[in-house]
């Protein structure tokens, strides 16, 4: 079921209502139940990929910790669990792009080797899933959390619907006690909840799926396009993305905290970033807090890699990388990313120097202007890759840049029709969307995550609420349009 | 015991009051949008039996039975005129034409003997062919000649907002004399017919509706009035599709058409195989009952053609070169007559001979594609 769809207006309060309802001791099974009924809404049969996943790292968990409770190695549960993850993560996800690469190393030695293609359709969020479980497992061998051995609540860790398909990807310690715990119904928690959900729904909906119109029509045929509408498509690009996953993060966090339940944030106002290394701080901070704690931290801690930190972090963005989707063009972004985060890194101490020597403070406009400028348009740089369907169409856009730019007098209205075939006032509304995000993001910044007109009068609150839902009614796309990190 | 008394204390009961209330602050938007729908319904999902012939499209139906011309202004639903056209014909016509807006030239060459009515609907997909052939058995007799217009967008489920709720049960009596259960066919959202009344897309279409109706007489009967490119049921030239569109437009309508459709992005091989199916019992149905059978291939736009080349050889879903290739085993396999290609090169098509992606431009017919739309 999408977030963004007709059921789900019913689905959400329905399920909410009986929460509140049901007794405590039966609320698990409510919320798996209807975690179950959200998920088969995809694809019915999937379900089972999902308890079989749920199943090998249940019983993992407690053999791990009855196995240290013995003092016996334990380690041997942990690596079946990984491997077993990853085997379901590969057989779904990158056994075709293995298989084509394997065939043609094969040519390129004279072998014959035909392509073998499963052509599965990936279970939606598996990539979420395997991270969540496999944090269970890890922290349970790591002694940091007592294995689950109610298997409903650990189904429910695995499958709670807010974060079942794209994330967060929650930690045992903080999501595992959360459902033994009882939820009352507060008004503030549940109203700040509910004005969240809006947020991230109008980000979706409004802005995103406006904006995808464009960018989904020039990386559908890059052959078409030149280097002004890849620009365009670039920039529309980095603010589709960021309000399709951290719409879908809005409207996730705020349903769980409807119910009680805190979810981590996973966007932190990315574009306000002064450095790479910041911006991968506030970006899908729960991935990348996953890999910094779970394969960064290990390696840095590793006899043989503990040397080579930067080596470490590039691995980091690699994997990354890899993990969003079975492609070259990802593995080239999560290669790219991890070159800026090292080179951020490796070049600080220098910078800094600079402005000294200079004599340009740290907290000067201009300078803070100009960082956050430069990230942006790094991580815009990085998305021809994130974003291109395949490595040809990455290089032709790459090789296109600097071609086509109009010479002369340039007519907007006619730039818009005749490279895009949209008209001007499709244009002036994205803009006007993509400022008042920009401007709305400003204004949170300061707030300590509540929302920012929570203190106004009244009807400056209620005359944003009615702005906010009036423009979902007049400016939303609603084709059923997908969220972007479902595909991951 | 104690675990399972209630859950909810008298606080949280006021919480939960207070909740409500302020829920019930935007209970006047739901209504507007509930209302809206309710009101203008587009495709006529809440229109009862009795107030259609109130409406606008009864009246033109009318109009055109009794032989006048009728310019539409307003936008309708062309359907339900379709619906009226074929209850209040005195005659079944000699050859109906069933296909999209892609098909309405078909039929419009010099008048012949044969009695033509063009049954071409705006977005039509199988779905649509299936209602009007039902509506013409329920009339007691079916046409002796049949053109299909075969088209990628025919294999659509039949949940697009230009579908109308009464084919949409016509279609399903005819699968059912087919033999056919509509278990897991497409046959799309309009089966949620009491969600759509909050549906939002819904909403911007009825305002669209209302909007572009408001204050207009929503057609006028004209006396000489040839408006030059479109062509309407009885074969006459009634609506201008309006200016010659740009390449852009026509690639991002053809690329955003190939990822919305069946064979997009959700490209599904058993949705498409289930409408084959139904397509080929559709016309073993009619070759059964003596229907004799044209399939027809229109040619798409240069641009609209090569996208679709393009995608065929990146993403390797849709294939327009398999369809034709299919839509010739299938005239093979029941002996049926085939005409036209959508290849625009087979007839010396260029850009300027189309309004846009799909629609070729009256004055560009030449002599070949004469061919494909003259009976």
């Amino acid at each position: 079921m999408l977030f963004n769809s007709v059921p789900f207006i019913f689905f959400f309060p329905l399920v909410t209502i009986l929460f509140f309802v049901v007794p405590q001791p039966y609320r698990w099974f409510l919320l798996l139940m209807a975690s179950c009924i959200f998920y088969t809404w995809f694809i019915p049969v999937y379900l089972v990929v999902l308890f079989v996943l749920i199943l090998i790292d249940y019983w993992m968990g407690i053999w791990i910790e009855d196995s240290m409770l013995k003092g016996v190695d334990a380690r041997k549960y942990l690596i079946v669990s990984i491997v077993s993850m990853c085997s379901i993560l590969f057989f779904f996800k990158y056994f075709d792009f293995f298989g084509a690469n394997l065939s043609s190393i094969a040519g390129f030695f004279g072998l014959n080797y035909p392509p073998k293609v499963l052509g599965l359709i990936i279970p939606i969020g598996l990539s979420f899933h395997t991270f969540q479980s496999l944090s269970y497992v890890i922290e349970v061998y790591k002694g940091r959390q007592k294995a689950e051995r109610h298997f409903g609540i650990y189904a429910l860790y695995v499958m709670f619907y807010p974060q079942l398909v794209a994330g967060p990807i929650e930690r045992p310690y903080n999501l595992l006690p959360q459902f033994r715990e009882k939820q009352s119904v507060d008004y503030q928690r549940i109203s700040d909840g509910l004005k969240l959900m809006a947020w991230g729904m109008f980000k979706k909906v409004v802005i995103a799926d406006r904006l995808a119109v464009l960018v989904d029509q020039v990386f559908r045929d890059v052959g078409s396009y030149h280097g002004p509408e890849f620009v365009v498509a670039l920039f529309f690009f980095a603010f589709q993305l960021y309000c399709d996953f951290s719409g879908y993060c809005d409207i996730a966090v705020g349903s769980a905290k409807v119910m009680g339940f805190k979810l981590m944030d996973n966007f932190r106002y990315p574009y306000f970033s002064r450095s790479v290394r910041k911006f991968w701080r506030c970006w899908h901070i729960s991935l990348f807090s996953w890999l910094r704690d779970y394969v960064f931290i290990p390696l840095c801690r590793h006899r043989y890699f503990k040397h080579f930190r930067r080596v470490n972090i590039f691995l980091m963005f690699l994997i990354s990388g890899v993990w969003h989707g079975a492609g070259w063009t990802y593995v080239a972004w999560g290669a790219l990313t991890g070159f800026y985060v090292v080179l951020d890194a490796a070049t600080e101490d220098f910078r800094k120097n600079m402005r000294r020597i200079v004599g340009i403070k740290e907290e000067n406009f201009f300078l803070k202007a100009w960082q956050v400028s430069a990230t942006f348009l790094l991580f815009c740089f990085s998305a021809i890759f994130f974003r291109a369907e395949t490595m040809q169409d990455s290089w032709f856009i790459l090789r296109q840049l600097p071609a086509g730019w109009p010479q002369g007098s340039f007519n907007v209205s006619d730039f818009c029709y005749a490279r895009f075939g949209l008209d001007v006032t499709w244009f002036s509304i994205s803009i006007n969307l993509v400022i008042v995000l920009v401007f709305i993001d400003l204004l949170q910044r300061g707030t300590s995550g509540r929302p920012v007109f929570s203190n106004d009068p009244v009807w400056v609150r209620w005359s944003y609420y009615y702005g906010l839902v009036l423009g979902m009614i007049f400016l939303g796309h609603y084709g059923q349009n997908q969220f972007v990190y479902f595909q991951f | 015991m104690d675990k399972i008394s209630l859950c909810i204390s008298s606080s949280e009961r006021q919480a939960a009051r207070r909740l409500l209330l302020k829920m019930l602050a935007f209970m006047p938007l739901l209504c507007l949008v509930a209302g809206v729908n309710f009101r203008v319904d587009p495709i006529g999902i809440y229109k009862k039996a009795g107030n259609k012939y109130d409406s606008t499209e009864y009246r033109i139906a009318q109009e055109l039975i009794a032989g006048k011309r009728v310019e539409i202004i307003q936008k309708i639903d062309d359907r339900h005129v379709h619906q009226f056209l074929i209850e209040g014909q005195s005659r079944i016509p000699d050859l109906i034409i069933l296909g999209s807006s892609r098909a309405m030239d078909i039929g419009g060459g010099p008048p012949s003997k044969t009695r033509i009515m063009n049954h071409a609907l705006m977005g039509a997909v199988l779905m649509d062919y299936l209602g009007i052939v039902s509506q013409y058995e329920k009339k007691g007799q079916l046409p002796k000649s049949m053109v299909l217009l075969i088209d990628p967008g025919m294999f659509e489920s039949f949940d697009g907002m230009e579908q109308n709720w009464d084919f949409k049960m016509d279609a399903q009596e005819l699968l059912a004399r087919m033999g056919i259960s509509i278990r897991g066919l497409p046959m799309g959202a309009l089966s949620d017919r009491w969600l759509n009344i909050v549906s939002l897309s819904y909403f911007q279409k009825s305002i669209k509706t209302w909007h572009q109706s408001r204050g207009r007489d929503p057609y006028k009967v004209v006396e000489d009035y040839v408006v030059p490119d479109m062509l309407w049921p009885d074969g006459r030239r009634l609506i201008d599709m309006g200016e010659l569109v740009s390449s852009a437009k026509i690639r991002r309508i053809a690329f955003q058409h190939y990822y919305t459709s069946v064979f997009g992005r959700h490209y599904s091989v058993v949705r498409e195989q289930q409408l084959k199916r139904v397509l080929e019992r559709f016309i073993e149905y009619l070759v059964e009952r003596h229907v004799e059978i044209t399939l027809c291939l229109v040619p798409f736009h240069p641009v609209e053609y090569r996208a679709f080349l393009v995608m065929r050889e990146k993403w390797g879903a849709f294939d327009i070169l398999k369809l034709e290739d299919y839509c010739h085993r299938l005239a093979e396999k029941f002996d049926l007559k085939l005409t036209g290609s959508y290849d625009p090169a087979v007839y010396g098509l260029k850009n300027e001979d189309f309004r846009d992606g799909e629609h070729l431009r009256s004055s560009a017919q030449n002599a070949p594609v004469k061919k494909i739309i003259s009976f």
